[in-house]
């Protein structure tokens, strides 16, 4: 498995309305994990993910998508969602058989970030990471 | 099979192998990206009132004038994100001048439902003048929403001076008009 991107940048826009909320939220969809995978009969495999740190007043949700290729071959499993990443594996891809994904430039699942502003209570007091790097790490194993 | 052909398979077979450990020499069954992750320092205020009229209007004979007057419609609409130091809320007066004998005073209150993120400390009123005096203390990362009844409510209170030596220097006017600037301490 392999991350074919180089780092991916995420940044929320301020505001310019006193009193409005920070609401906006970063996006990036350039990712794409390549893959290839040999499955013995009965085996079926996932691919999980995590982040080296919890973030403080932000959130950072990953989702795997389809290829925007379509050279991707065999069975690719299915999608868990829309995952908030934490310090702790994760399942993002289930039911992954025996697949390739293909090495071309936008070959492999497309992997979708989204950066925001953490819901924050009335009262609750939020130190928000104003800039930080983070790495995200997926990994694929046997998932029985 | 022949000896020639099952010789062919073997070599076939070898190279796919060392194909495979080729590949497998890069990529491993775990993978990293790094994620720079960013937000900008926001420091905003907004005042939702526009002019408002205090006067101090006429009692019986015998008496002073009033001896105050107070207006709460303003709101202090703000929003706030901090790196590591919270932000001051100060009140000065930038144009004009308080009459000789009567006093403005400033106060915040607590906002409405709508405030969201930090509690802030509400100073006690101030008496304004040309120095930025602290209205309200430790704003962290928050905003008060944008509603006509949203933000800090701020009672401006026009009085008398309470030395009654000054009432003698009270002039009538027609209305003297003063500016009073609100700054939060900027981004750090």
């Amino acid at each position: 498995m392999a991350v074919a991107t180089g780092d991916i940048e995420l940044q929320i826009k301020g505001v310019t309305e006193a009193g409005a909320a920070l609401t906006n939220t970063s996006e990036n969809s350039d990712t794409r994990l390549r893959i290839t995978s040999l499955a013995e009969i009965g085996i079926v495999r996932l691919v999980s993910v995590k982040m080296s740190r919890a973030l403080s007043g932000t959130e950072l949700t990953v989702q795997a998508l389809p290829p925007s290729t379509t050279h991707f071959t065999g069975d690719g499993g299915s999608y868990a969602g829309v995952v908030t990443l934490s310090t702790q594996d994760q399942v993002l891809i289930n039911n992954i058989g025996t697949c390739w994904s293909g090495t071309d430039q936008n070959d492999g699942y497309t992997i979708k970030y989204t950066y925001k502003i953490k819901t924050i209570a009335q009262g609750e007091i939020v130190n928000i990471d104003q800039q930080t790097l983070e790495t995200v790490t997926f990994t694929i194993s046997d998932a029985n | 099979m022949s000896l020639r052909n099952g010789i062919l398979t073997v070599l076939a077979l070898s190279l796919i192998t060392s194909a495979v450990q080729t590949v497998k020499a890069v990529d491993t069954n775990t993978s990293t990206t790094t994620l720079s992750l960013g937000i900008p320092e926001v420091s905003l205020l907004k005042v939702s009132a526009g002019v408002i009229n205090l006067s101090l209007l006429q009692r019986n004979a015998g008496q002073s004038i009033e001896t105050s007057k107070s207006d709460s419609t303003t709101r202090l609409l703000v929003t706030s994100v901090i790196r590591t130091t919270n932000r001051t809320l100060s009140a000065k007066i930038t144009s004009g001048t308080v009459p000789t004998g009567t006093l403005l005073k400033l106060v915040a209150r607590q906002p409405n439902a709508s405030f969201v993120g930090s509690a802030t400390t509400l100073g006690a009123e101030v008496t304004l003048d040309a120095t930025d005096r602290s209205i309200v203390t430790n704003i962290g990362t928050c905003y008060s929403g944008t509603a006509a009844s949203d933000g800090f409510p701020l009672r401006f209170t026009y009085a008398l001076d309470s030395n009654t030596a000054t009432y003698s220097s009270l002039r009538a006017n027609s209305g003297v008009t003063i500016i009073v600037t609100l700054t939060m301490t900027a981004a750090q």
